[in-house]
């Protein structure tokens, strides 16, 4: 995979779901705040699954966000929903979900009562939208809430209130920003296991976060956004291959840490660096494969003693450093 | 349209529309603090009128007095500044609350948002100020023996212009509100400067203020004195008809309504639910 733009990033086969497949297009998508350039002619195009959408505050991810949800429109380029631009696009505004960012909320509803009345903006009527805001209340695990006061909740509670809103339509395209952030440890899980349930379920989810590992958590698909363009897309092992330009680091908890660094050293262009430790050494590497056949060779031999081989490089935080730097 | 649209109901239109999105920004609004405050500033004619009942003292006949209180407390004041404050609500209370998301991401056309949202706050005023104005009516003319029964015709074309005055207000405040950051203060400014100084000048800005159309509405049904535009008449200019001043304040709802519903169409969410802005180019 490269940074090249517009390739679906795809969920894997058994995601599909028993949707019908969406398709969410952005095309050479530019969007400026007076002269700051927040877009720069994005191209992306999202199906069914769960895509990560990665990238420092100030990325443009919650401009990004904005477009796509039909919150404002772009000054260059088109946003598409199954062809169809979802800018004051009734149609497009049924199918999709979102979870903003903020905090907002009727502090004085109760959680039923605000989702019943979203629901009624939503077109269900009568007996049938207290059902389904009941439905969604429970799905998200504010079955014991129901009839608390959103004003009361703790921020964990009001995002799973804000997601049951955002499914209360059963929407083909969800879209979350920084939906974790000030979540618990357990609420945190919580929330990842129902995002991930409805990428299982075909529906297309966006979920945008400044913290890699909880999207990485979530997802297989992301897209890195950086000074409003995107950097690279696709799954985590793609993401993975562009670190073959990139030294990535090994560390060697081994009994003889000089003797195995001197012996690595011997073959030529293997090494760009290395580090001692305690109790073994961090090698710098162009080529972890023949960094770990050697590797493999000399603990055969017997001349070190390797009780452990770490990649240091493999998560996304790295991945995410090599590139924006 | 989506192969998956079986599963979803339909978006709601018309009056379903405008309904849900009034009931959804309804709840809650008038609470706390803001209530009190109203509420305060509503009640304090029949405050004076209570105390003027209890020493003693009328104003002229007892329509004379409901008038004199009508026209210098409520439409000169009261109304206009409570409808400030609930016509800027309607969709301040969004932006400030972060909620504008759930708004304005319903598949509801905006201009049916606006319209629901309009409705939500002429319904808040009517029930804040028309039982007020019923009170204060009891309370002017229950010293006098049948004066209740026989101003009655009156009392009830006061409540239904003081109903139009409401729909007025509402409408050009909510567009304040709509479009200005600092719609309170700009307001206020209105109501001062306009309504309270430019409008009841003898000149063409006269034709162009809900207070004096809504006043010369009350003149004409009434011919109460109170209501009676003497600055013009003082300088030979004859006022409008009833009819003007009727078409006039139909005219102010229905520009402003559509004013707001094509500010809320153009408008862009960029912050958290909070900013807003007009969209590139527009």
């Amino acid at each position: 995979m490269s940074p090249a733009p517009a390739a679906a990033v795809a969920p894997p086969a058994s995601r599909a779901g028993s949707r019908a497949p969406v398709e969410l297009r952005l095309e050479k998508v530019s969007r400026w705040y007076g002269d700051v350039l927040a877009l720069d002619a994005v191209d992306l195009v999202l199906g069914a699954g769960v895509t990560g959408l990665l990238g420092p505050n100030g990325a443009g991810k919650s401009t990004l966000i904005r477009l796509i949800v039909g919150l404002a429109s772009p000054g260059d380029g088109h946003v598409l929903l199954d062809g169809a631009p979802v800018r004051n696009n009734l149609d497009a505004l049924a199918r999709i979900g979102y979870v903003a960012d903020g905090d907002g909320l009727y502090e004085e509803l109760t959680a039923r009562r605000f989702l019943t009345d979203q629901a009624r903006l939503r077109g269900f009527t009568g007996a049938a939208a207290g059902a389904r805001a009941e439905e969604c209340l429970v799905r998200v695990g504010l079955k014991d809430a129901i009839d608390r006061r959103s004003g009361g909740f703790s921020k964990g509670m009001r995002q799973r209130l804000k997601l049951a809103q955002a499914l209360l339509h059963d929407p083909d395209v969800l879209v979350l920003d920084e939906p974790l952030t000030g979540l618990d440890p357990v609420m945190r899980r919580d929330f990842i296991r129902i995002v991930r349930e409805l990428g299982d379920e075909g529906v297309t989810v966006l979920v945008s976060s400044h913290v890699l590992h909880e999207v990485e958590a979530m997802t297989n698909g992301i897209v890195l956004l950086h000074h409003g363009q995107v950097l690279a897309e696709g799954t985590v092992s793609d993401i993975r291959d562009l670190l073959d330009k990139h030294a990535r680091r090994i560390r060697v908890m081994t009994d003889r840490p000089r003797e195995l660094a001197r012996e690595l050293l011997v073959h030529d262009g293997l090494l760009s660096g290395l580090e001692m430790t305690d109790g073994g050494v961090i090698l710098e590497t162009l080529r972890p494969d023949r960094t770990c056949s050697q590797l493999q060779q000399l603990a055969a031999r017997g001349e070190s003693r390797i009780f452990a081989v770490d990649p240091l490089d493999e998560d996304l935080a790295s991945v995410f450093t090599y590139l924006v730097d | 349209m989506s192969a998956n649209a079986s599963r979803r109901p339909t978006p709601p239109t018309g009056m379903a529309a405008v309904r849900a999105a009034a009931a959804s920004c309804s709840a809650g609004a008038l609470r706390g603090k803001r209530l009190l405050g109203l509420l305060a500033l509503i009640g304090l004619p029949i405050v004076v009128q209570l105390v003027l009942l209890v020493w003693g003292q009328g104003r002229g006949s007892a329509f004379a007095a409901f008038a004199a209180h009508l026209d210098h407390s409520y439409l000169r004041a009261i109304i206009p500044l409570v409808l400030i404050f609930l016509g800027t609500a309607a969709f301040g209370d969004e932006w400030e609350g972060g909620t504008a998301n759930y708004m304005v991401g319903a598949p509801i056309a905006r201009g049916l948002i606006v319209a629901g949202h309009y409705l939500a706050a002429v319904r808040r005023a009517l029930v804040l100020v028309l039982p007020a104005l019923l009170l204060l009516y009891v309370l002017c003319l229950l010293p006098h023996e049948g004066a209740i029964a026989f101003y009655l015709a009156d009392g009830l074309v006061v409540l239904a212009v003081v109903a139009l005055t409401i729909l007025a207000y509402t409408a050009v405040f909510l567009y304040l509100g709509l479009w200005l950051r600092r719609s309170i203060i700009s307001s206020f400014i209105y109501v001062l400067v306009f309504e309270g100084l430019i409008g009841n000048l003898p000149s063409g800005f006269a034709s162009m203020s809900i207070s004096f159309h809504a006043r010369n509405l009350l003149w004409r049904a009434t011919d109460e004195a109170a209501f009676r535009p003497e600055l013009l008449q003082q300088l030979g200019l004859e006022p409008p008809g009833a009819t003007v001043s009727l078409v006039t304040l139909i005219v102010f709802v229905a520009l402003f309504l559509f004013l707001s519903a094509r500010v809320l169409a153009r408008k862009e969410f960029t912050g958290s639910g909070q900013q807003a802005e007009s969209a590139p180019g527009t």
